[in-house]
């Protein structure tokens, strides 16, 4: 069972490093308000998880996170029986736990969960806001403070993968993209801890690398690739090699897009 | 015209009149005349010519007026004459043939090459009268050039040639091919390049052909000495493999291609165009193409035709066809590079985006008055009227007295302000591609060719190279100033207005003499860089929408750049939206006259203005065309231009009868052996559906023997186990395949070792892969693709995913025959659809061909670059794509379609079934 006194354990103590990109902080915190659960839609690193961390630290709520995957069932989600002192005791999954101590519970990439797995958020994200626990035969009704998100990536998803129009239009939905190269390096500088004008020069090649994005590369390379990028940079590997580690072959095996990424950083730098 | 002249000009007018009166037509025109025994003998002939044939006649005196012409002195007439004579006795047709082919021989006047010309021709005529147009056309060519060695060499060849082959059929062949492979050869390597053919002659005729093919592929890249190597290599092998010199010299063998790839120094465009298009595609965010300079005529007007030339005009980068200057592949391969970098900036930093508007807005002093062409307060610019509506740029150059002068310095101050920008966005290609320029420019100044005092002024600024001198220095630093404030196009035709009196008079004292005047020397910059004016106006679809909807913004007040439109049309392919039209407008209260105008958008409303002639949404934006229906449109990846043709090329879904035959189950009988085995191996793939795991830490559900375990061992006081769940994982084999037929009118042919057609054979591969899939319980659909045209590609699909392999099925399979062409990069991309549809974890294309894309304006490097594409855009979506091709022995060109590690050869069709079956279970495994 879910101590409520628990909700400490999922707080967020140091507030997370997030530049605001434009109105998304004052729409979530409105969706919040409201008690609407968001969706947030984005390329891949582009920064989506970080913008929840960021606002659970902002609304001084614990945040649940569950990153979805095909095996996830709803007994993962919702919880199940353990044995405790010779007895069975139920325990609670994470999603149980967030509306009982009235947490942000985000599900992080929900299209790669089962379909069958994802209607269990579906009383809890519109107006009846409660939980059904079958195995227990019970409905928890949500904490007053409790709010679901979710995630996922519409780029390179297949229509097979969308969400179904039953999940999707119980969400407010906000659209995140790269920020622009101002701001992108601005956070490249403090995540990866460089030099504003090396973070400039990746940020540059990072959008150079994005011209190509329907020229074979399946997505461009995101901000948190541009950050490990610079990690390595910080740790004394030379540009080049820490691009081609972070970004370049995570992106492709194509060796005539890894050619053309190779002249790419041997300009900027 | 003397007596005795006009003597000679009516017995020729009473024999034919109309050579007559062309004869004195021609005469008329000459000054010098002609002697009385030259126009005797000229008189004789041609009426001895027409009295045998009206053809030998004329082509007799039109030999006669070209010698005239071209002041051949009089024992070229005599030999002419006695020529003529001589042939003319075997026959009229043979003494037109050497009227024609013995004059430019005679204009030459060169005693050898009329001996190699008269054996060549003796030789030949032994062959037939056919052999002998063509190849005296080629030489007349070569001879009108001057190119006196090659035209020796080419002679000496066709002798070789000529004086082996027998048969006729081989000689009209080599009629053909020779003088058409000579003439492909440069002219700066024809010499060298035709005796390594001379040479591979002299050992066999059969390697001619190979020889050509090999030049055609590789061998062109070859230096003098490279090649010599190469051929000598070739005949060193050739006694003890005589069977696979063909191969060698035609670099269809491994050896041939590693021999050519070892000596090569040369680079060419080809080799490295799709790289240097993918990064001008990442650099500019555009499809800017790669194109041979010789595709724009005025490049040849250089005037130092030895140097390279490239050059842009906004919609292409044009670049050499060959780079051979350095002495290493390497360094030839970085000046491709090169060139392409300092290139991109014209697109990337806006030069073909010149707004004389934008300019206007800097200040008063700049704004062109349109009625008389001319600039307020510069009074020294007493320019004529711009003609005609033009590109801002031709407009702005015609403005001044000497638009070449301008020019010039335009591109100076053009080059100066990319070299800028690229130093601050990107100082490593500076670092390395900016001395490639500066050791030319180094070497140009070190020649003392050039004496124009511009070229200092495009040293010290283009070039970032240091020239002690007063006046460029004043120049640079009023330039640096102006370009670190504003780095627009607009400060370097800024500059051009302010600087262009001072060079003026610079330039002035070293005016060249003309026909016309003084003339000043033109700019020469390294490599011939440039910018293509007419080609920059001639290819600009969307100058004159874009005209037309400033011209309507501008009456309402609203102020836009037409450049803006321009280039937001360009970029979205001549679509433009309601809110791309928002974001242009310039803030009035920094329109014109205001000193530091920048573009400040701003919201207006637009609500109330008609602009639906402009505005040009996507019109198939979220749609799927052709769902549902009969047919589908798919894109095609145009090497050329760069770019897709969006919705170019329809893909019928063709029914196949399913009506009753026997093939599947005749195939199922004859393999019956081969089908068992199959279906066993397959067997062991199959997956065990859904698995139970026991003793888990973590998991489902208790798993209640084990809890028994732990209440005995509580019990008896033993430390229980903590592995008390249940996980149930499903293990299923979850695959989803396509393969794909190819079934074009190739496919009829024979299979190699054996006497099945090679269709015959593709069916006996389905069946055993039909089987074996149904047993492993994999999804897989089947379809066949062929067609004519691109509105013409034929889908048909054998089976579908959610299809049984019953009876249907298997007659389908069973009508499968041979088509028409093969479009493949649409029917791959059909095929992608249809698997983009299936929720499976692995989903795999297998492409079953037996050779190269090939159909109606679909060739060659083409369909190659096509078929890449599309199999590139099914892998960016997950989809795994395999190509088996049978039926053809292994060419390299397969791994340029397809990639080495992506496809198989299957040289003996018989294997195919097994092979098949094999390549699938090693993929899916």
């Amino acid at each position: 069972m879910t101590d409520p006194n628990d909700s400490a354990d999922y707080l967020i103590k140091n507030e997370p490093y997030y530049l605001n990109l434009g109105d998304e902080i004052k729409l979530f915190e409105s969706a919040y308000e409201s008690r609407l659960p968001v969706m947030l839609k984005g390329p891949t690193g582009c920064g989506k998880t970080r913008f929840v961390e960021y606002m659970a630290y902002r609304l001084k709520r614990p945040l649940i996170t569950v990153p979805c995957h095909e095996d996830l069932f709803a007994s993962d989600l919702i919880g199940r029986f353990l044995l405790k002192n010779n007895e069975t005791v139920w325990m609670d999954g994470p999603l149980t736990r967030a509306v009982k101590i009235g947490a942000i519970c985000y599900l992080d990439e929900i299209v790669e969960a089962r379909k069958d797995t994802t209607v269990v958020i579906h009383p809890l994200s519109d107006t009846r806001r409660v939980l059904n626990i079958d195995k227990k035969g019970i409905s928890i009704p949500a904490h007053p403070d409790f709010m679901m998100a979710i995630s996922y990536n519409p780029g390179y998803q297949s229509v097979l993968k969308d969400l179904k129009q039953s999940t999707r239009q119980r969400f407010v939905s906000l659209s995140f993209s790269y920020p622009e190269a101002a701001k992108e390096a601005e956070i490249v500088t403090h995540e990866g801890g460089i030099q504003t004008d090396t973070a400039a020069k990746l940020v540059k090649l990072g959008n150079k690398i994005r011209n190509i994005r329907e020229h074979g590369l399946a997505e461009g390379a995101s901000t948190r690739l541009l950050i490990y990028a610079a990690l390595l940079m910080q740790q004394g590997i030379p540009e080049r090699d820490a691009c081609r580690s972070a970004i370049f072959l995570p992106l492709t095996d194509d060796p005539g897009l890894l050619e053309t990424m190779e002249d790419l950083v041997e300009d900027i730098f | 015209m003397d007596p005795l002249t006009t003597e000679h000009m009516d017995r020729l007018h009473l024999a034919e009149p109309k050579v007559a009166g062309r004869l004195s037509k021609e005469l008329k025109g000459m000054i010098s005349g002609i002697s009385p025994p030259s126009m005797a003998l000229l008189v004789e002939d041609t009426i001895w010519g027409l009295s045998q044939e009206e053809s030998f006649g004329r082509a007799i005196c039109d030999g006669y007026i070209t010698l005239l012409k071209k002041k051949s002195r009089p024992p070229a007439f005599e030999t002419f004459s006695k020529l003529i004579r001589l042939e003319g006795r075997e026959g009229p047709t043979m003494g037109r043939i050497m009227a024609s082919a013995a004059v430019p021989v005679l204009v030459c006047d060169d005693p050898d090459i009329l001996g190699r010309f008269l054996a060549g021709f003796k030789i030949m005529k032994k062959r037939g009268s056919n052999m002998l147009p063509r190849p005296f056309q080629a030489l007349a060519v070569m001879l009108h050039d001057r190119d006196l060695a090659a035209a020796r060499a080419y002679l000496d060849l066709l002798h070789a040639i000529f004086t082996q082959c027998r048969s006729y059929s081989q000689c009209r062949q080599f009629s053909e091919m020779i003088p058409r492979a000579v003439m492909s050869f440069p002219a700066s390597k024809r010499v060298w390049q035709t005796r390594e053919l001379i040479r591979l002659v002299r050992v066999d005729l059969r390697l001619v052909d190979p020889f050509v093919q090999g030049m055609d592929k590789s061998l062109f890249l070859l230096t003098e000495s490279a090649l010599t190597g190469f051929v000598s290599l070739g005949l060193e092998k050739y006694p003890q493999y005589s069977k696979f010199a063909g191969c060698f010299f035609s670099l269809e063998s491994r050896s041939g291609i590693e021999a050519c790839k070892k000596r090569q120094v040369a680079v060419s465009l080809q080799q490295v165009r799709t790289r240097l298009m993918s990064y001008l595609q990442a650099r500019t965010g555009r499809a800017v193409l790669i194109l041979p300079v010789s595709e724009i005529e005025s490049a040849g007007s250089s005037e130092n035709d030895e140097s390279l030339t490239a050059g842009s005009d906004g919609r292409a980068v044009y670049l050499p066809e060959v780079i051979d200057k350095a002495g290493t592949m390497r360094e030839n391969m970085d000046l491709f590079q090169c060139l392409t970098r300092f290139e991109s900036g014209y697109y990337e930093f806006g030069t073909f985006d010149f707004d004389l508007d934008r300019l206007a807005d800097r200040s008063r002093e700049y704004r062109l008055d349109n009625e008389t062409g001319s600039w307020p307060g510069k009074g020294f610019i007493e320019s004529p009227k711009p003609k005609g509506p033009g590109s801002d740029l031709n407009r702005f150059i015609d403005t001044f007295p000497d638009p070449k002068l301008a020019w010039d310095l335009f591109l100076t101050f053009e080059h100066a302000r990319i070299r800028v920008c690229f130093s601050r966005e990107y100082p490593g290609l500076i670092k390395k591609y900016l001395p490639l320029l500066q050791i030319e420019t180094q070497r140009m100044r070190g020649s003392g060719a050039i004496r124009n005092p511009l070229f200092d002024l495009y040293t010290a600024l283009a070039m970032a190279l240091e020239v002690p001198d007063p006046w460029i220095h004043d120049i640079s630093k009023m330039f640096l100033q102006h370009v670190s404030r504003d780095d627009s196009v607009e400060t370097t035709a800024m500059m051009v207005l302010k600087a262009y009196h001072r060079v003026e008079d610079r330039v002035a004292g070293y005016h060249k003499k003309t026909g016309n005047g003084f003339q000043a020397p033109g700019l020469r910059v390294p490599f011939n860089r440039t910018i293509f004016l007419n080609g920059h106006l001639s290819h600009r679809p969307y100058e004159k929408p874009a005209r037309d909807l400033w011209v309507k913004l501008r009456d309402q007040g609203i102020q836009v750049y037409r450049s803006d439109i321009r280039k937001t049309m360009e970029l979205n392919h001549g679509r433009l939206s309601r809110d791309d039209i928002e974001a242009m407008i310039v803030k009035s209260g920094h329109a014109r006259g205001s000193q530091n105008a920048v573009s400040h958008h701003l919201n207006v409303d637009l609500s109330g203005l008609d602009l639906s002639r402009f505005i040009r949404e996507d019109p198939f934006h979220g749609q799927d065309p052709g769902a549902g229906d009969s047919i589908s449109w798919h894109r095609e990846w145009d090497e050329h231009m760069g770019d897709y043709l969006d919705h170019h090329v329809r893909v019928n879904h063709r029914k196949v009868s399913h009506s009753e035959n026997s093939d599947y189950w005749t195939v199922l009988r004859q393999n019956q052996g081969l089908v068992k085995d199959v279906r066993h191996s397959f067997e062991l793939l199959k997956p065990e559906g859904l698995k139970m795991l026991r003793q888990w830490i973590d998991g489902d559900e208790f798993d209640y023997r084990a809890l028994i375990d732990y209440s005995i061992d509580v019990k008896s006081g033993r430390t229980p186990s903590e592995r008390l769940y249940v996980k149930r994982i499903k293990q299923q084999r979850d695959v989803s395949v396509l393969l794909l037929v190819d079934l074009s009118r190739s496919t009829a042919n024979i299979a190699m070792g054996t006497l099945k057609p090679v269709i015959h054979v593709e069916k006996e591969a389905l069946v055993l892969f039909s089987e074996a899939l149904n047993v492993v319980g994999d999804s897989f659909s089947i379809a066949g693709f062929s067609g004519t045209g691109r509105l013409g590609v034929d889908y048909f699909l054998i089976k579908d995913f959610h299809e049984n392999l019953n009876d249907r099925v298997k007659n389908r399979i069973g009508h499968m025959s041979p088509q028409r062409s093969t479009r493949m990069g649409a029917a791959i991309r059909e095929a992608g659809r249809h698997l983009d549809r299936v929720n499976s974890k692995v989903r795999l294309l297998i492409i079953l061909g037996d050779g190269f894309p090939n159909d109606t304006g679909y060739k060659q490097g083409y369909a190659i670059a096509d078929t890449r594409k599309a199999i590139s855009e099914l892998r960016a979506d997950n989809i795994h794509v395999h190509a088996i091709t049978v039926n053809v022995v292994e060419d390299p060109k397969l791994d340029q379609l397809y990639s080495h590690i992506h496809h198989n050869v299957i040289s003996d069709v018989s294997e195919l079934p097994s092979k098949l079956i094999r390549i699938y279970s090693h993929l899916t495994r």
